[in-house]
This record gives C-alpha cells, sequence and structure tokens, in this order.
C-alpha cells in the first residue's frame, strides 16, 4: 500500500466516524442521511462504472454491458435521492442483504476453519451477532416501523469499517524480495 | 490442471527425468499441494499465513474488495497458477490500467517460467516440485489472468468444444451452468457467475470458462474477452504433452544433466517410447484420469504410488518440534512458495505494475510482511 492510499484510507476513515458520531448525536436526522449517503454511493459507481468503460471495457468483447450497467447505478442513485419515503424501504433492503452475506459468510468460514482445526469460534460468534443485529433491524423498522434503530445498526456499520481502515492504514503490506 | 497431472503425471515425468521413486513422490506431492496449501489449512497448523497458494471458494468470498485484498489474490493467483508471460507485453489499446491487466495474461514459456525453474536449483524436492506446478499450469491456463478481471478473463456465449467424430472435426456450443455436475457426454459444464465487476473474484483466472483448462483431453475455441473479437484455439492433449516434457527437460536440468533451462525445450526423446501411452490418457475423454495415470507411473517405476492426502504434510509437521518444523516436508514446502511468492511480486512490482503489491528489497531493516523473513532464515542456514 502506497502513502497515499494510505492517507485516503485514513481521511475516509474519519469522515466515516464524523458521519457516525453525527447521527449518534442527532437520530431524527437519520433516515434522510442515509438515503443521501446509498444514493450518492449509487451515483457515484454508476459515474465510475461509465469511465470504466470509456477507458477499459470497450475494449473487451462485450464491454456495452457496462455501459449499460453504469446507466442503471446512476439512474438508481438519483431515485434513491428523490424519494425518500421509498427510499427508506430501500436502505433497509440494502442493509439487510449485506448484513445476511455478511454474517452467512462469517458462520460459512468458520466452519471451514474448524474442519482445518484453526480457531474458529470468535468467527462464528461474530456472524451470530450479525445475523442478530439483521433480525433486529428488520423487526424493529419494518414490523415496529421505527427507522432509529436502522440509523444506529448504520452507525456502527460505519464506525466498524472506519477502525477496519485505520487498522489496515498502518499495515506492513510489501512483500520481501530477498536475493 | 487437476490432481492426474500435477500428483501422478509429475510423478511419471520425475521418473523418467531420472529421480528414484522415493523422491518422485516428494516432488509430486509439492507438486499438487499448491492446490491444496489455503490460509485455512496453514491456520490449523499455526504456520505463516503469507504461504498460502491457493484460496478456498470461502476465502475468496470473504476477501476484502480493496487494493490490499485483491493484490494479496493476485500474489497468490499469477505466482502459483497464471504466472505472467510478458510484464512488458506491448498492446496497442486501453490506459495504464488496462495494459497492467493484460500483461498479467498467462502463457507458457515467458521469462518467469525460467525465473521459476532457475529458484529451484540446489533447493529442496519440495521446491522441485512447487515449480512443476508453476511451469504445468502456465499450459493449463494459458489465455488467462491471476488477477481478477472482466476486460481479460471474461468469456461470453461464443464457446464451442472441438471433437472427432467419426473420423472427422466437428464443433458442438458448450453450455455453461451453476449447478453441481459436470456433463460431458451433453457439453454441458460449470462455471462462475457472470458478474461485469472489474474486481469481481468471478472473473478470476479461468473461473468463466470453468474447468475446461484442467481437462487434459478438451479441446475448445472461444472468444476471449481480450482478442479482439478474434477466436482462440486450445488443443488441451498438445498443450499437456507439450507441458510434461518440458517437465522431464525441467527436472533433468534441476538434477544437473544441463547447464541451463532454456524455454521452448522439450525432452521429447525421453517421452517417445511412452508417446502413444501417454496420448492416450491425454485425449480419453474423463474429468479424473489419476487411475490411468497412476497405472501408468506403477508400471515405469516398479513400485506403488500412495494416494495423495494433505494429511501427510500435516501430521509431520503438527508433531515436529518449533525447531525442527522448517525441515519437515511442509516446512520445505513453505519455504519454496514463500520465495516463488517474493520473486513473483518483485518482478510484477519491477514492471511498474502494482497489481500484486509492493515488494521490497531485503536491505538490513524490518520493513515488510514479517512472514517473508524465514527466506533470511533459510538462506543463511544454507550458506
Amino acid at each position: 500500500m502506497g502513502k497515499m492510499t494510505r492517507i485516503r484510507n485514513l481521511l475516509i476513515a474519519f469522515a466515516m466516524i464524523a458521519i457516525a458520531i453525527a447521527l449518534f448525536i442527532a437520530p431524527q436526522y437519520g433516515p434522510g442521511i442515509i438515503v443521501l449517503i446509498v444514493g450518492a454511493g449509487l451515483i457515484v459507481g454508476g459515474i465510475s462504472r461509465l469511465i470504466f468503460y470509456i477507458t477499459m471495457a470497450r475494449h473487451m468483447v462485450g464491454g456495452m454491458k457496462t455501459f449499460f450497467h453504469g446507466i442503471l447505478f446512476l439512474d438508481l442513485g438519483v431515485f434513491m435521492m428523490s424519494g425518500f419515503s421509498v427510499s427508506e424501504r430501500l436502505v433497509i433492503y440494502y442493509l439487510t442483504i449485506i448484513l445476511l452475506v455478511s454474517g452467512g459468510l462469517d458462520i460459512i468460514r468458520a466452519l471451514e476453519s474448524r474442519n482445518e482445526g484453526a480457531s474458529w469460534k470468535f468467527r462464528l460468534v461474530s456472524g451470530i451477532i450479525t445475523l442478530a443485529i439483521m433480525v433486529v433491524m428488520i423487526v424493529g423498522a419494518i414490523f415496529m416501523n421505527n427507522m432509529l434503530i436502522v440509523v444506529y445498526i448504520f452507525c456502527i456499520g460505519l464506525l466498524y469499517q472506519a477502525a477496519d481502515k485505520i487498522v489496515s492504514a498502518f499495515r506492513k503490506t510489501a512483500v520481501i524480495y530477498i536475493q | 490442471m487437476q490432481l492426474d497431472f500435477h500428483y501422478y503425471a509429475t510423478y511419471c515425468a520425475a521418473y523418467l527425468a531420472g529421480f528414484r521413486h522415493e523422491e518422485c513422490l516428494e516432488i509430486c506431492y509439492s507438486a499438487q499441494f499448491p492446490d491444496n496449501c489455503t490460509r485455512t489449512f496453514l491456520a490449523g497448523v499455526k504456520a505463516p499465513a503469507s504461504a498460502a497458494t491457493t484460496q478456498t471458494n470461502m476465502e475468496l468470498a470473504d476477501v476484502d474488495p480493496t487494493p490490499v485484498g485483491l493484490q494479496d489474490i493476485t500474489r497468490i493467483w499469477a505466482s502459483f497458477h497464471f504466472l505472467p508471460f510478458d510484464l512488458y507485453a506491448d498492446v496497442k489499446k486501453g490506459g495504464k490500467r488496462y495494459k497492467n491487466k493484460y500483461r498479467m495474461i498467462c502463457k507458457p514459456n515467458g521469462e518467469l517460467v525460467k525465473d521459476t525453474v532457475n529458484l529451484a536449483v540446489g533447493k529442496s524436492l519440495q521446491a522441485v516440485g512447487l515449480s512443476m506446478h508453476v511451469l504445468a499450469d502456465t499450459w493449463a491456463h494459458r489465455y488467462f489472468a491471476g488477477t481478477p478481471s472482466v476486460v481479460i478473463n471474461s468469456t461470453n456465449h461464443c464457446f464451442y468444444e472441438v471433437l472427432e467424430k467419426d473420423g472427422e472435426w466437428t464443433q458442438r456450443p458448450i453450455e455453461f451452468k451453476h449447478t453441481p455436475g459436470e456433463d460431458i457426454e451433453n457439453a454441458k459444464y460449470i462455471n462462475t457467475v457472470d458478474s461485469n465487476d472489474e474486481n469481481s473474484i468471478m472473473n478470476l483466472g479461468h473461473g468463466r470458462a470453468g474447468h475446461l483448462p484442467d481437462y487434459s483431453f478438451m479441446r475448445y475455441k472461444y472468444l476471449p474477452a481480450w482478442n479482439d473479437y478474434q477466436y482462440i484455439y486450445k488443443d488441451n492433449p498438445e498443450d499437456y504433452y507439450h507441458a510434461f516434457c518440458q517437465m522431464i527437460y525441467a527436472m533433468k536440468y534441476l538434477r544437473g544433466e544441463s547447464e541451463s533451462f532454456e524455454t521452448e525445450v522439450y525432452d521429447t526423446q525421453t517421452a517417445a517410447p511412452h508417446e502413444e501411452e501417454i496420448k492416450g490418457i491425454l485425449n480419453k475423454r474423463q474429468t479424473d484420469a489419476c487411475a490411468d495415470w497412476k497405472a501408468f507411473g506403477e508400471k515405469l517405476s516398479g513400485c506403488e504410488i500412495p494416494d495423495f492426502t494433505v494429511e501427510t504434510f500435516r501430521k509431520e509437521y503438527a508433531e515436529s518440534p518449533e525447531d525442527e518444523k522448517d525441515d519437515t516436508g511442509l516446512g520445505k514446502f513453505i519455504i519454496a512458495a514463500l520465495a516463488q511468492k517474493s520473486m513473483v511480486t518483485n518482478r510484477i512490482y519491477k514492471s511498474g505494475n502494482l497489481l500484486a503489491g509492493y515488494s521490497v528489497e531485503y536491505d538490513g531493516k524490518k520493513s515488510g510482511i514479517k512472514d517473508f523473513f524465514k527466506l533470511l532464515s533459510s538462506g543463511k542456514e544454507r550458506e
């Protein structure tokens, strides 16, 4: 990892922490801000796909698909940022999928590690907690109509990712070459 | 390639190159082991994680899709399974990012194959076996890159099997699916899911072409993403025979029978008395040729070739005292794997390509991934 990448990771991590703290302090604005963040993410994703098409995918067989994906992402992002009431539901689905995949993967990896005799308990607990958070979010947001719970879960996710970025910014990543 | 070629065929090539039965077993075991040495396995025996030579599907799914995560994938797959052919290849399209991906395409007889074989000179039999894995895979995995890339590794529906029917060459479309079970009679094979994401693990290596490059009998033609809408014809039986003869030549060199290892040299002379039998195995339509190769190997040496099991390495390593672990089969394999990964990463980095990450030449300071310092202690011991 180069110095610039390390600095960029640190800046992104600090921005994530700042957003998480702001959302904890004023959770009533949370749903709208989350929709904005996810919508902006989709727009950035759409634009980056279009750039990828221009710089790389147009040279490949079947590269037009990337162009259409870019347009679709861009469209979805704009839609999300323009219609808040529908978008809140989309955010819940988005977070549910992320938590489901992440928790499920943790559990499968824990079982794989156990078969090889490696440490696995921490990973299993982590997977179960992630799935439990997902259930709490679905019950709270969909059945109890309480969006605050989504805001807090989103904040925890942001803080976790920020911590991960800070740790990785200081990790040694260069491969040593010994002649 | 799979167990049948990496384990049994390598045994046969080693024997024809002049190694004794016991040496052949050590070599072929380590020629197969790069397909088994995962981080999860290494964690289970408390060995350095950086020595991983492959990844399980779950490990791949678990990779952080950041540059660091992708560099880790590339280090593993480019170093051991998709050795880049030409890190300075001139391609008349795309920017630097495209060129970097294009230059990771694997083909046989590149400079890195030479470096790989030379790296095993004077080293353990485990290093010899590992280098034979890398060499053999350059033939099976040619035209694919050991880094996730949709612009290089993706394929489309224009995929045909070329086969001989009633004395005539014909072709039939191949149908790819995502459910278990290969159906070679009806040309239905498993491949990875279509993903347009450049860095998706679905686009790693030959995932989009399924296991076709790993079957020795397979002949196919398809439109690779990188080849300007030009078909490529892949003749596995021919390629696998070249791989076999090149392994004999390389292992004779590693035994000290020749002064240098050159690319595009094949010891067809040594293989000639067995050519018909070898080509018979390679052309037989089967997804697993272990039984045939095993029978051929046992006929050659007159000795039994035990079945491959990862327990052989695991048990010996786990039961050895801490200060003797480097002298076990797995210990020697780990040192060979770290050396190979370090060398390939260095070559890629020096070509101005960061896809495999950063490489720092050792200058007396400990400023990199600590697992690689094992190379320093192993080098001192040899001196």
